[in-house]
């Protein structure tokens, strides 16, 4: 099981952070950095799994999936987003955390777009 | 997942975190910061390594 690896390599973490904080806080905020893009690229390949086992009940569904490609392509960036923005938002800068979200939200707003007109387009033929 | 890589980056704090205290106590307040200057800078090295992994990984595992 990878969360007990997960949860030890924090609390590992934790403990050198706690004495590193008091002498120097860059580094400590640097460790926390590499360790929160350790976990995050180790969960990438649990997440690869996942979006496989998905996409292979579509195919044995034989019902088309329109659109699988944006909503993963809307999970990767919320995925990135969310993280730049914890990241920021830890070392203070709560304004550039902020900005991260709203440029993320920005992106996934332009993504959603053409889906949104393709769907008002149906209801409008379907107004006689 | 390489936990190398924290202790690593813990080691090389804590040791440059003792030796600016001893150079804080021979007056050499300059040095010191000059040598946090350089730890953070080859830290950072490492984790802009991470950071394009990371990147790269996203990218692949949802098909930018």
């Amino acid at each position: 099981m990878f969360v007990f690896k997960i949860i030890a390599i924090v609390i590992i973490t934790t403990l050198i952070i706690l004495i590193l904080k008091e002498e120097k806080r860059e580094f400590s905020y640097l460790l926390t950095l590499v360790v929160s893009l350790i976990i995050m690229i180790f969960l990438l390949q649990q997440i690869k799994v996942v979006i496989n086992i998905l996409e292979k009940l579509i195919d044995s569904s034989k019902l088309q999936l329109l659109y699988f490609d944006e909503i993963l392509r809307i999970i990767g960036i919320a995925y990135i987003g969310e993280f730049g923005a914890e990241i920021t938002k830890d070392a203070g800068e709560i304004t550039l955390a902020k900005k991260i979200e709203f440029a993320t939200k920005l992106v996934i707003m332009i993504i959603i777009l053409p889906i949104l007109i393709n769907i008002l387009e149906i209801i409008l033929t379907m107004i006689p | 997942m390489d936990i190398d890589l924290i202790f690593k980056i813990a080691g090389i704090a804590i040791f440059i975190s003792i030796i600016n205290i001893v150079l804080k106590q021979a007056d050499k307040e300059e040095q010191a910061q000059m040598l946090t200057l350089v730890g953070v800078i080859i830290v950072l090295m490492v984790v802009i390594r991470l950071i394009n992994e990371l990147f790269n990984n996203v990218r692949s595992v949802f098909r930018f």
